[in-house]
């Protein structure tokens, strides 16, 4: 109880403020706060510069060459960024983490297969893989999660196994089995806590490779359908108007900025929340 | 002597290195009874800590294994048991002490909580609030003071002897029959560890749990220990009362051993040394493995494994493995 509430009054304030207006409120409310409908074209207002730049205050960040609103669509677009991050991000990073220790902790073939599996997931594109699998299934918001840990979890594997093999050898895992300690237990009280760490911080740097991910997919048509603002797709849409209208590219793309550097500010704190030695007393 | 908590009879352990099996602890006996300290001495490599491996089961896997031999534990010989019965055993019946306090703890659990951890495997379902006054008394056992506020202190806020204590706290928590302690004062000042001794004499006096003491002080085996042996080269070469042993060393090693520890009262420019090295244990020996580096070495020595023959100091226990004893007396 105490430390939740260290916790809370070391609260990154900065971090959690702009992810609250950029993701979290606009993926919650985006139907409330928008203020056009993000499919609307609005025909005479095509390629609207933003407010200060020429624009007017009904388009605050312009429209698109469709005249679509840009901010309406960067709202929307903030519930698939969470959506496709949040799922992805954590359900790779258990498969990962999950597979990772089984690897460094039990050694021989077990983990020699996993790496390799691991070595296999990195060598095929996953570009490649979207395709095969869009082919057969058609593109998808599934397809798009399952790629996404497809991507990364062997990230988090190859980690987790790495510091799993420290830990292992360590003189407080053979106290812990010399007082009678199971694998189980040791695992889960001994050398998982001590990468707990790891994997927070690995996985919100993971943030912006899934955000760019999921926008060369969509990009290529594999990953989630054309009229949906993903933002990737909100990128792609201005890169051939990039000289004459910046603000279609630039606007999502700054919403992909703050979103990723903020995560990891706050991956940053929650390492020296969970780890003692940086906690502060 | 009394009852034998701990018998240790013949125990062969090898090790399986890609240049063959190694036998690092070969044909080794002794017993420990209740209220008994028994100390193990010997250099790095002569087979000590692998003895205490093998007593605990966790030798280094996959390429460490017992090969032959018993330890019986209050009768029942753990070789060969299943891993879910030795692991009862660990912690309840044999608490352990490592050597290097700052690394044998849990970094990013406080202290209270690794202590409760320790004293739930023997009482399952207790609320926490009861193991945590437990905690609190078994560190006072300790001698950890304030320890209301250090069951909050994590590890790297404790300083060394702090932390061995605590290691220890762990390892009486289980209210073990035995203690295997590998070397716990190696990695404390001089001071500390006087104090970490006396905490050992005080809970053994206390509880009547007997104690292996694994060191190459044998400063710290006269003070402390009843017995002890000493190994060398994976073998004991003498054992005995640490009056008799130290009395009347019979085996030329432990003479050597005693010979090269500085004391006040003689004056010397140099201290002794004992030629060579400790044999690699790979190499394929006839003999006495001491032979290379014996002063006393006969044409024998060479040729066949010395016999277990009574010391010359006339105890009961003392036995040394050497064909030259008769040379000291």
């Amino acid at each position: 109880m105490a430390r939740k509430l260290k916790f809370l009054e070391h609260l990154p304030f900065l971090p959690i403020a702009v992810l609250m207006i950029v993701l979290i409120v606009p993926a919650f409310f985006a139907d409330m706060i928008a203020p056009h409908d993000p499919y609307k074209a609005y025909l005479r207002n095509r390629m609207e510069p933003p407010l200060f730049f020429g624009g007017t205050t009904e388009f605050i960040l312009g429209t698109d060459r469709l005249g679509r609103d840009i901010l309406s669509r960067i709202m929307h677009g903030a519930r698939y960024a969470l959506i496709i991050s949040l799922a992805g991000i954590v359900l790779g990073a258990i498969v990962g983490t999950l597979l990772g220790l089984i690897a460094g902790y039990m050694r021989g073939h077990i983990e020699a297969l996993i790496m390799r599996v691991v070595d296999i997931t990195f060598a095929l594109p996953s570009i490649l893989l979207a395709l095969a699998l869009a082919s057969v299934s058609g593109p998808s918001f599934e397809l798009v999660i399952f790629v996404v840990i497809f991507v990364i979890w062997g990230f988090f594997a190859r980690q987790v196994r790495a510091e799993t093999l420290i830990l292992r050898e360590l003189d407080f895992v053979a106290r812990a089995r010399v007082a009678g300690a199971s694998d189980f237990r040791i695992l889960y009280r001994y050398i998982l806590p001590n990468i707990v760490n790891t994997i927070v911080v690995l996985a919100t740097l993971q943030i912006g490779v899934v955000i760019v991910l999921e926008a060369t997919l969509s990009f290529l048509g594999i990953g989630i359908p054309r009229p949906v603002p993903a933002w990737g797709l909100l990128v792609a849409d201005g890169r051939q108007l990039i000289v004459s209208s910046w603000w279609i590219s630039f606007f999502p793309g700054m919403a992909i900025l703050l979103t990723v550097l903020s995560v990891n500010m706050l991956g940053d704190s929650m390492r020296d929340w969970l780890d003692p030695k940086l906690r502060r007393v | 002597m009394a009852e034998p908590v701990l018998q240790v009879k013949n125990l062969r352990t090898m090790l399986d290195l890609p240049g063959g099996p190694v036998p690092v602890v070969d044909d080794v006996s002794f017993d420990v009874g209740v209220g008994e300290t028994l100390g193990i001495v010997g250099e790095s490599g002569s087979g000590k800590s692998m003895t205490a491996l093998s007593i605990m089961q966790v030798l280094p896997k996959p390429i460490g294994r017992i090969d032959s031999g018993h330890i019986l534990l209050e009768g029942i010989d753990l070789v060969g048991i299943s891993e879910q019965k030795i692991r009862q055993i660990r912690g309840r019946e044999i608490g352990m002490i490592l050597q290097d306090p700052h690394t044998s703890l849990n970094p990013v659990f406080n202290v209270g909580n690794q202590v409760t951890e320790a004293l739930q495997i023997d009482n399952p379902g207790t609320p926490h609030k009861t193991l945590l006054a437990r905690a609190v008394d078994t560190l006072k056992k300790v001698n950890v003071a304030d320890a209301e506020r250090r069951i909050h202190a994590y590890p790297h806020q404790l300083s060394g002897g702090m932390k061995q204590r605590v290691v220890g706290a762990i390892a009486i928590a289980g209210a073990p029959k035995i203690i295997i302690a590998d070397e716990p004062t190696t990695a404390l000042d001089v001071t500390i560890q006087l104090q970490y001794l006396q905490l050992l004499r005080e809970i053994q006096d206390e509880t009547g749990t007997a104690i292996i003491f694994i060191t190459h002080d044998l400063g710290i085996v006269a003070n402390l220990c009843h017995r002890l042996v000493v190994m060398y080269a994976g073998k004991i070469v003498e054992s005995g009362t640490v009056a008799d042993v130290f009395g009347a060393p019979s085996h030329p090693y432990t003479e050597a051993l005693l010979k090269s520890v500085p004391s006040v009262d003689r004056k010397l420019d140099r201290l002794y040394a004992i030629d060579g090295q400790p044999p690699a244990l790979v190499t394929n020996r006839a003999g006495c493995s001491f032979a290379p580096r014996c002063p006393y070495v006969l044409d024998i020595c060479r040729i066949q494994e010395p016999l277990e023959s009574r010391g010359p100091s006339g105890g009961a226990s003392h036995c040394a493995s050497c064909w030259n004893i008769e040379r000291t007396t």
